[in-house]
């Protein structure tokens, strides 16, 4: 809860700050509907010879291979040091329709096969650690800040916040350790997120493709595998558990208008019900992403990344409560348009 | 067997190596007796045939491309007939040339065609209009020359497209100087082939079925067949931008090729009659250094793998199979724009480590580098007869004694081309 409040603060500070920068003569309540084209940089320069290079990128549409280093500790297990991949397809599609107050844009963000990190070397429990996404989406409705009351008349009720879904589905995460309880050896385990669904609400309203700040409610489901010590998943313990609207998340954005810089920061607090015993049971996890885009080769960027993020896993039977802390630091290639 | 001359702290025993070394004494005699009977029958003939040339060299000539009109001279002899308003030869002049071979009725070959026809009384017409008439050769087309019978013969010849039958003395010498082979000579074959893409920018070469045996040693060189791409690039391969402050691009001008090996040996090398090497294949990029505009004059750097298979017989009689790295410098100049003068450079090294066989797990090193010039002095039927002088140093680590040997080799001998083409370069 510390933490969440923390990055809560973290976050209005960069709402603040962004404002002010971007902003510039936006009515602050009705906020802009069309995506900052005041100073709008040029997407390609030319040398002195004439040849064209580009000067930005669309962070949101790429294809991602990157390689970093992993600081990960888990408690009292010690620093593990091991390299590790990044690897995902992104693509952002963003749409605006109408006119005036009737104006509406969204903001699709898909991310497919998203490995969010990968151990090829230290595989605890016999299985490489790693976190990755079949499919993540993240759609935001930005548009003129009301409601519309299908009563008769409509009523028109202001509402300052853009509108969008959070979805993920098939989400695998391998723990970086899986210590049994009393130290004993480690397992395979295995958390397979089937669906989380949240609901957001984003009072900053940007308006930009790359900016939001979401707060969001929703759902999991969540199934926990934990593996025999000896014979991996041959006879594993299956623990469901399920978020009904319970969970809860936050989740600041920002990128520059060139595409080279971006930050997320993404919390989540999921109270839930646990199958193992029956009883509820609270799950949180953080992640910060930095990146900036030092060179591009061939006009296709290569950005340096900063990954931090913890995670909180309840106890089980078997396993105990894991507090996961992590930080990376890497190179990732961003083949795009 | 080759002939050794050995330094005088070296050793030999026994009468009939002695004998050996005492008949074969007047060996280098002669071979240097047959060297200089060629080069002067080569010096001669190509001074007869500067002198034929010079005779003729100042007449004119009709010139290739303009428009010719073909018509009967006042004596009713078919010629070819350019007129223009030319200054130099004094204002309005024709120039006439007979359009038959001199002593013949046939019609010279290699024109560029009749752009009209004028009918009888046209010769007497243009005199009537003031013009001079000029006697002249008829036009030839671009590499060809005409001489005053009127029959054409290839000038400038393209020796990246040929294939060549040679034969040199090949004298050859251990680096530390105990050791001279004087009694060696060379027999080769081989083709050519290269065409430049003036669209893509891209220079094709292939090279096809080459082998030379060294006698009488008996090592024996082959390829099957080689290929190589270069290319030139108007936009760079790679650019970088820095955002690091103001984006900034910086341009890598390499212009990237590529190049393969098929099927290459060498059989028993000399001193290690034993051995044999054979080069499955090898695959290489390649970036000129430099280039001109047709990419014909070029120097190169090729990076790239190879996998082969060496047998060594003093050892055993299973093959030993490596994956190797190779590295080529190559460099080729034709000086002038008649292709009658090249100058090559090749430079090559390679890097085999042995992954199977008695060998494995070990590394040596081969590299080989050579230089030649080669000059056409005569040309037979419009082939090309080339004298050819070329050095060569190479250095190969024995791996069963892991002494590693350098040689020097010189190449003193011809090559007759057959189908070379003549040389049309683009410039810019």
């Amino acid at each position: 809860v510390v933490a969440l409040w923390s990055l809560w603060s973290l976050c209005t500070l960069c709402i603040a700050y962004a404002q002010t920068a971007s902003a510039q003569g936006d009515d602050p309540t009705l906020g802009d509907l069309t995506p900052s084209a005041p100073s709008e940089p040029p997407t390609y320069q030319h040398d002195p010879h004439g040849h064209p290079y580009r000067v930005r990128f669309d962070l949101g549409s790429r294809a991602l291979i990157g390689a970093a280093v992993a600081f990960t500790t888990t408690g009292d297990a010690g620093v593990v040091i091991t390299p590790e991949l990044q690897a995902g397809l992104h693509f952002r599609s963003f749409t605006e329709d109408g006119e005036g107050e009737e104006r509406s844009s969204w903001r699709i963000d898909n991310r497919l096969i998203d490995v969010a990190w990968l151990w090829p070397v230290h595989r605890p429990g016999g299985m490489p650690s790693m976190s990755a996404t079949v499919y993540r989406g993240q759609y935001l409705r930005h548009s003129a800040p009301y409601l519309i009351i299908p009563s008769s008349p409509p009523a028109r009720i202001f509402f300052p916040f853009d509108v969008g879904v959070d979805l993920t589905a098939g989400q695998v995460w391998a723990p970086a350790s899986t210590q049994t309880l009393n130290r004993g050896p480690e397992i395979p385990l295995l958390r397979l997120t089937t669906l989380a669904a949240y609901v957001v609400l984003d009072p900053w309203r940007s308006g930009r493709a790359g900016d939001s700040f979401e707060m969001g409610f929703g759902m999991r489901y969540d199934i926990d595998i934990e593996g025999d010590n000896l014979r991996a998943f041959d006879s594993p313990d299956i623990i469901h558990r399920i978020a009904p609207f319970t969970s809860t998340s936050l989740r600041l954005h920002l990128e520059d208008l060139p595409g080279l810089t971006a930050l997320d920061l993404r919390a989540e607090l999921t109270p839930h019900w646990s199958s193992e015993n029956e009883d509820w049971r609270l799950s949180s996890s953080s992640t910060l992403h930095l990146e900036r885009t030092l060179i591009a080769i061939n006009d296709q960027p290569v950005a340096l990344t900063l990954d931090a993020s913890y995670r909180h896993h309840p106890s089980t039977d078997r396993v105990p409560t894991a507090d996961e802390w992590r930080a990376t630091l890497g190179l990732a290639l961003l083949l795009g348009y | 067997m080759p002939l050794f001359f050995k330094s005088p702290d070296v050793h030999d025993a026994g009468d009939t190596q002695h004998r050996a070394l005492a008949a074969d004494a007047h060996m280098p005699a002669r071979a240097a007796v047959t060297v200089f009977s060629v080069l002067t029958a080569f010096a001669a003939l190509w001074v007869c045939g500067a002198l034929t040339a010079s005779a003729y060299a100042q007449t004119p000539q009709l010139k290739w491309g303009d428009p010719v009109e073909c018509l009967a001279d006042n004596d009713n002899q078919p010629v070819r007939v350019q007129c223009k308003h030319d200054p130099d030869l004094g204002g309005a002049v024709c120039l006439v040339a007979s359009n038959r071979v001199m002593g013949s009725q046939i019609e010279p070959s290699r024109t560029w065609g009749c752009s009209s026809y004028g009918d009888e009384g046209a010769y007497q017409r243009l005199i009537d209009q003031g013009f001079r008439m000029i006697p002249a050769l008829v036009e030839a087309p671009p590499g060809w020359g005409r001489d005053a019978r009127g029959r054409t013969f290839q000038v400038t010849f393209d020796l990246l497209q040929r294939l060549y039958v040679g034969a040199s003395w090949q004298p050859t010498f251990d680096i530390s100087g105990r050791e001279q082979v004087l009694g060696r000579s060379n027999l080769e074959v081989g083709g050519i082939g290269s065409w430049y893409d003036s669209f893509e920018q891209k220079r094709h070469e292939v090279r096809f079925l080459e082998g030379s045996l060294r006698m009488s040693d008996l090592e024996a060189r082959g390829m099957l067949m080689s290929y190589d791409m270069t290319v030139r690039r108007d936009v760079p391969l790679m650019w970088i931008t820095t955002f690091i402050g103001e984006p900034t691009r910086y341009d890598g001008m390499l212009d990237l090729g590529w190049g393969m090996r098929l099927l290459s040996f060498v059989v028993g090398p000399r001193r290690y009659i034993d051995v044999r090497d054979v080069e499955w294949g090898e695959l290489h990029i390649n970036a000129p250094l430099w280039k001109s505009h047709d990419l014909y004059n070029q120097v190169r750097l090729e990076l790239g793998g190879n996998l082969g298979t060496t047998w060594d017989d003093r050892l055993a009689l299973d093959p030993s199979s490596y994956i190797g790295a190779t590295a080529a410098l190559r460099a080729r100049f034709t000086l002038g724009q008649s292709g009658l003068h090249f100058l090559t450079i090749d430079a090559e090294g390679v890097l085999p480590y042995f992954a199977q066989g008695v060998f494995e797990k070990r590394s040596t090193y081969r590299m080989t580098s050579t230089i030649a010039y080669e000059v056409i002095p005569i040309a037979i039927v419009d082939q090309p007869l080339s004298l050819r002088v070329a050095a060569s140093a190479d250095y190969r680590e024995d791996l069963s004694s892991g002494d590693g040997i350098w040689e020097t080799t010189l190449w003193l001998g011809g090559r007759f081309s057959l189908w070379a083409p003549p040389l049309e370069r683009t410039f810019e």
